[in-house]
């Protein structure tokens, strides 16, 4: 056991009354079988005897029961050691210590040399590591590991360039979605928050190189681990989001596969503008499930507290709850380098089963065809399984990068979803009193229809025809088209809906910011009547009005 | 296949609408109808509070249900039933996603319509 510190440790950058954080994450290391601590083990710790720090089973189910009742909350448990996490004063009287923050040299991305800060504790000489001598813990735990700041060397900001026709972010996604000439007026998102509930978010250099904003991953039942995207998913998707709204402020909710419906409900208890999930599961026809029902109360409820809600339409799923009523359901739409569109044959398009006249999709974002849609350069966590699993082949049914780059060829619905998450973003940033539904009619309004192709056979490749169909619903996103549409609705009377319900009585309080009837009091005042916004809308979709001139 | 006692799992509480009505597989649930399925706020409150006893970590409640969190042990103390791994990855008790209420108090057990896992989801990438 390392022995208690008997003076303070002092680094260049010196110690202070720094702040903590709220919420402090730590890796608690129950007794070894080995007999000798891994924080004492004098020699590298490596495959060869990683099985002597590992801990009898009922050792680890006995400290884990204590952290808890303590306290804590246990993330994860491992052979080695049990995830908590906690505040400080927590960890000050579990394990009578003092916490403090220390800043020490460091290297960031991009080989920036400044400081980080660093969590520490009085206890030992040994950086950031706590000791339970003294108290009850001291039978069940070796020493208490405190997290520490990592930064990002494997990858680049820039995407690995292939020959093959593909599009780039977020360049070639905002100029397919035509957001570019909303950015160009001011819309950019700023001011929303969009929750994305996936696999994680990874801090990748390319978010840290063009300055995107994104809060600190909220873990979901379940989860562990909030700096790793160990799947790369939602880390590659919010690409596609920040691509069409580059200043909305991100709310990653990484879910553990146990769990979705949990994870769903901790974004819509952030009260965000908007959430995006790139997730479901195939539900050609009823019943629905307790869990499914679980989830479309949830989802439900969600947009009855003013909440944008985008679920991708599948990939040949009949995805639920991609086809729920109240959801803006992704589908895709391949565009080819001559600017030509067609529905993608990798997308879903059906009438739902389970809910009468319900057409899949509402419309589409940017999607790649079959046979694996790679059709998206997004970067990813280094060597995480979509980094691996997309890796090795040639084009189409490999991305023809690294296995370990950070960078992956990728679309599907997945891809579709937070594309139309960031034109709902930039709508309701242009008009903030608009409810989930007038979001959605409006993105549908404006979109580009799409007469080519037809959707994925596995949901019986209906073709694409002029006008709304159930290939592409009513086409390819225009964020610029909806947000002047948008705009001119905040200028005119904007309709009232019927009282919004509580998310569910008495359950989950919402802030006001996400509500229908939380219109922003220094929005513009109306200044058209309903006739001549009608007839502005109309000019505007049909293409004969630029909207520049609209504030 | 069985799960160590200490690995900590989850699932989804859905509790009965204040007029004692739960969804059936068929029922529409949206915005409009949401109302109809709501619990009572009491209800919620007492139900959260009874899971958090015995040992459970609760999520937000949004809609008619709320997420219980904890090592598999607990699931099988309070459940009175192991918890199995199924082929897809996913969770299930004896009977298959949804677990028996009857171990539950029965204070507990009358304000639910299901405690449930949920199945992994497919990404749609």
């Amino acid at each position: 056991m390392p022995i208690r510190k008997t003076t303070s440790r002092t680094t260049a950058a010196g110690t202070g009354a720094l702040p903590v954080p709220e919420r402090i994450y730590a890796q608690a290391s129950p007794h070894s079988v080995g007999g000798v601590s891994m924080f004492d083990a004098q020699d590298r710790i490596d495959s060869s005897v990683a099985a002597s720090f590992f801990s009898e089973g009922d050792l680890l189910l006995r400290a884990a029961s204590m952290l808890r009742e303590a306290g804590f909350d246990v993330l994860q448990v491992s052979p080695a050691s049990i995830n908590i996490a906690g505040p400080r004063e927590l960890y000050q009287q579990a394990f009578a210590t003092r916490l403090y923050v220390e800043q020490r040299p460091v290297i960031k991305e991009f080989g920036e040399e400044t400081v980080g800060e660093f969590i520490d504790s009085t206890d030992t000489e040994m950086p950031g590591l706590i000791s339970p001598r003294g108290t009850p813990f001291a039978d069940v735990l070796e020493g208490i590991a405190i997290e520490e700041p990592r930064y990002f060397m494997g990858a680049s900001m820039f995407a690995p360039p292939r020959s093959y026709w593909h599009m780039r972010v977020p360049g070639d996604v905002s100029l397919g979605c035509n957001a570019d000439r909303a950015h160009r007026v001011g819309v950019t998102g700023s001011g929303v928050r969009v929750a994305m509930v996936d696999t994680g978010w990874f801090r990748h250099p390319y978010f840290v190189g063009r300055g995107y904003h994104a809060a600190p991953v909220v873990l979901g039942p379940g989860a562990a681990n909030p700096l790793a995207d160990e799947v790369g998913h939602g880390t590659g998707e919010s690409a596609n989001l920040f691509a069409v709204a580059p200043d909305v402020e991100l709310l990653p909710v990484k879910m553990s596969f146990v769990n979705t419906i949990g994870a769903f409900n901790a974004a819509v208890a952030l009260a965000p503008h908007v959430i995006t999930c790139s997730w479901g599961s195939d539900k050609r026809k009823g019943p629905l499930t307790a869990a499914d029902q679980a989830l479309a109360a949830a989802v439900a409820a969600a947009v009855a507290a003013g909440i944008t809600v985008v679920f991708s339409a599948g990939n040949g799923h009949w995805s639920f709850p991609g086809q729920h009523p109240d959801v803006i359901s992704a589908g895709g739409v391949f565009m080819a380098p001559d600017e030509s569109l067609r529905a993608s044959d990798y997308a879903s398009g059906f009438m739902s089963a389970i809910y009468p006249e319900r057409r899949v999709p509402d419309l589409c974002g940017l999607v790649g065809m079959l046979p694996r849609a790679a059709y998206i350069m997004l970067p990813l966590d280094p060597g995480d399984q979509m980094d691996v699993g997309t890796a090795g082949s040639a084009h189409p049914d490999g991305d023809e990068t690294a296995p370990d780059d950070g960078w992956a060829c990728f679309s599907g619905t997945s891809a579709a979803a937070p594309q139309l998450a960031g034109a709902a973003a930039l709508v309701k940033q242009a008009c903030p009193a608009l409810t989930p539904a007038e979001v959605r009619a409006i993105l549908m309004s404006t979109a580009r229809d799409v007469t080519a192709g037809t959707c994925s056979p596995s949901t019986g490749g209906n073709a694409a025809v002029a006008g709304p169909d159930t290939a592409t619903g009513n086409g390819l996103v225009d964020a610029h088209k909806a947000v002047m549409v948008a705009k001119l609705r905040c200028l005119g009377p904007v309709p009232s809906d019927a009282p919004v319900p509580p998310v569910a009585q008495g359950i989950a309080p919402m802030s006001g910011t996400a509500g229908p009837g939380a219109a922003d009091p220094a929005a513009p005042r109306p200044r058209l009547s309903a006739r001549e916004v009608r007839e502005l809308e109309a000019m505007i979709i049909d293409g004969g009005i630029s909207g520049a001139g609209l504030p | 296949m069985g799960l160590e006692d200490e690995e900590v799992i989850s699932a989804q509480v859905v509790l009965r609408s204040a007029g004692g009505k739960a969804p059936d597989g068929e029922s529409v649930v949206t915005a409009a109808t949401l109302a109809d399925f709501a619990p009572a706020p009491e209800a919620v409150a007492r139900a959260v509070e009874g899971f958090r006893e015995s040992g459970f970590q609760v999520g937000s409640a949004v809609g008619n249900s709320f997420s219980i969190t904890a090592p598999a042990g607990t699931f099988r103390r309070v459940f009175g039933a192991p918890v199995h791994r199924t082929e897809r990855g996913g969770l299930a008790g004896p009977d298959g996603e949804t677990l028996r209420l009857d171990d539950l108090p029965g204070e507990i057990s009358r304000l639910l319509a299901a405690v449930t896992f949920v199945p992994p989801p497919d990404l749609l990438a």
